[in-house]
């Protein structure tokens, strides 16, 4: 008998129940991407996306009556003498690796459910305050799970923690340490260590205005954080100001200015640090093709002239080492947020001449190279995430690799779609592990 | 000012036309949380570009096209990330497991094994009753490129499934490159 491949493919259509959707939430997930399109601050560390949920800080309209006071207490230190030296134990998830240069800073959080073998399995819920969200979206639940260590001379030391419990980025430079919040309703707003992490502030906008995260309410608006030697830059569209991370009040700085270019532009920029204390102003239209950037080689004080982006609907969002990137929208499809893999990444230093990368850098997923070893490196079963460099010793994120079918995964965040509990995700540990020749073998961190 | 979008209309389209495109977002990826997932993915697109679409005929064309393409680059943006998994690890669905299951859903377990474009050429052709230039169009490719990955996918299908299973669209005599 002839089974008709239309007829089977109805068959099989037909068992699929119509689909209970939350109009609401469609649209919030649609304002939020726009949002943060405008601002074109995407983080794309692997790590950071898929552990540390991405997301902003945002200085809104001006609210006199119930403006802060300038800086906030310092937070209480919450180290325990039994945690310190000891490094991260088996039951942290190491979120991220940083540097400021010299001394290794590591992005740590407890396991939400049950450690076994390695592993941690959570369940996830939607609720705001949960774990994960509709979207995919990891969220660590509990107070103050973000703990953060230092690595140095082959010592741990557990730092006091931000008092934070996701984070968007973080800087660590020889002026000081600076997250950019997350998910923080409370005070949504940068924190700032100057004494290597033994003690954090919070930092309140000047009078008049206020700062929201990015998940804030939506009548206020999200602004960029940056950091460029020892100033931290703020921005909130046409409206910049800088403070020194050592102290001092909030001083207003002239952005660079342009015209408006679609409807809704307000002028402002979305702002990417290099780590050569470049400043790169971008400018990427979330309804359309348009995008521009402007370089500042003297922390904002003097801007250069606005260059088009290298090539039509692609986006300038990424900065690695000194170099800036762009990568190429599918705006056809009407998504900005959805990435041609036939075209880019495109990279530059001098800011005038853009390459565009082959095979190798999408396989890199726009990782770019520390200091000669790429910022994903696979080696064996394993693959480094995150990797930083140190004294000529790369440090690096250890994820098990395996095969499935085609396809090379990473053993680090494994969501198993479990009929009787949908989004319980198991997670296995991350290791830290170090390399002294390139990233070409490694040993596991003490 | 900002671009105005119509909420009321937009939840009346996805009240009145997800089910459907679930239906074809469950053969492109051959699970049911998955197309949950490509759903709201294409559903979000599609707000986002609601300022654009001046034309309201056009939408389910356009989220159905926003299905297609997503489920084409999620397979290949995902395969460079940590993502969600059925099973760990799941191996390609063989013929031990597709054994003693109704055929519809052994067709559907192989379309699944069938690399992302081909697939989705053949749900475009089948399901969809589309013409092989407005599967291209879909698709965003080339009409030669539809027939390659039609052709390649039939004969795969053929391949695993038996002669017996009639894979020639309705009015057409053969599928060819």
């Amino acid at each position: 008998m002839n089974d008709s491949v239309r007829d089977l493919l109805r068959q099989g259509a037909d068992t699929v129940e119509k689909p209970r959707l939350d109009v609401g939430r469609l649209v919030a997930e649609a304002d939020r991407r726009m949002f943060r399109r405008r601002l074109a601050t995407v983080v794309v560390s692997t790590v950071a996306v898929t552990m540390i949920v991405a997301g902003g800080v945002a200085i809104g309209p001006d609210d006199r009556r119930s403006a802060p006071p300038p800086v906030a207490p310092v937070e209480t230190p919450d180290k325990t003498p039994d945690q310190a030296d000891t490094g991260p134990s088996a039951r942290e998830w190491v979120s991220d690796l940083h540097t400021d240069g010299s001394v290794l800073y590591v992005t740590t959080a407890d396991c939400a459910g049950k450690v076994q073998d390695g592993s941690c399995t959570t369940r996830g819920v939607f609720a705001d305050d949960g774990q994960l969200d509709q979207w995919g979206y990891w969220r660590w639940p509990g107070q103050g799970s973000l703990r953060l260590w230092r690595y140095a001379a082959g010592r741990w030391d557990r730092l006091t923690s931000p008092g934070v419990n996701y984070y968007e980025e973080f800087w660590a430079v020889p002026a000081g340490l600076v997250l950019q919040v997350w998910h923080d309703r409370a005070r949504p707003l940068p924190r700032v260590s100057i004494d290597g992490g033994e003690s954090w502030e919070t930092w309140q906008p000047p009078r008049g205005r206020s700062c929201r995260a990015g998940d804030g309410p939506n009548d206020q608006r999200e602004c960029d954080v940056a950091v460029v030697g020892d100033a931290v830059i703020v921005t909130n569209g046409p409206l910049w100001m800088r403070r020194s991370l050592s102290g001092g009040a909030w001083q207003d700085i002239s952005p660079p200015s342009r015209e408006l270019l679609w409807d809704g532009d307000d002028g402002g920029y979305g702002i990417l640090t290099l780590d050569n204390g470049t400043l790169v102003a971008t400018v990427n239209d979330p309804y359309a093709v348009t995008t521009a950037y402007r370089v500042s080689v003297d922390g904002g004080a003097s801007w250069g002239k606005l260059r088009p982006g290298p090539g039509w609907a692609v986006v300038v969002d990424n900065a690695i080492g000194s170099a800036l990137y762009g990568r190429c929208a599918d705006y056809e499809y009407g998504d900005p947020t959805t990435w041609r893999s036939d075209c880019g990444p495109y990279r530059t230093t001098d800011f005038k001449h853009w390459t565009m990368g082959g095979p190798d850098d999408v396989r890199l997923d726009f990782g770019g190279d520390v200091d000669g070893c790429p910022k994903v490196v696979s080696h064996g079963s394993r693959s480094y995430l995150s990797v930083v460099r140190i004294d000529g010793v790369s440090y690096g994120i250890a994820h098990l690799r395996y095969l499935n079918g085609r396809e090379v995964r990473n053993l680090g965040q494994l969501e198993i779609n479990d009929p009787d509990e949908p989004f319980r995700r198991h997670f296995v540990r991350h290791v830290i592990e170090k390399s002294t020749d390139r990233c070409r073998t490694w040993t596991p961190l003490p | 000012m900002r671009h105005r979008r119509d909420t009321s209309e937009y939840s009346e389209f996805v009240e009145h036309r997800s089910h459907a495109l679930l239906r074809t977002a469950y053969l492109l990826v051959g699970d049911h949380q998955l197309a949950e997932d490509l759903l709201q993915e294409a559903l979000i697109k599609t707000f986002i570009a609601w300022p654009r679409l001046r034309d309201p005929t056009k939408v389910d064309a356009y989220a159905r096209r926003t299905i297609v393409t997503t489920a084409i680059s999620w397979r290949r943006r995902r395969s460079f990330h940590e993502r969600p998994v059925d099973v760990l690890p799941d191996a390609t669905c063989g013929a031990d497991e597709v054994e003693g299951l109704a055929t519809h859903r052994v067709l559907v377990a192989y379309l699944r094994d069938l690399p992302p474009r081909q697939r989705a050429a053949v749900v475009l052709r089948f399901y969809e009753d589309l013409s092989v230039a407005q599967t291209a169009e879909m698709m965003g490719c080339s009409v030669g490129a539809v027939k390659s990955h039609v052709s390649v996918a039939v004969g795969k299908l053929r391949e695993r499934m038996g002669p017996a299973l009639d894979l020639v669209p309705a009015g057409e005599e053969e599928v060819t490159s």
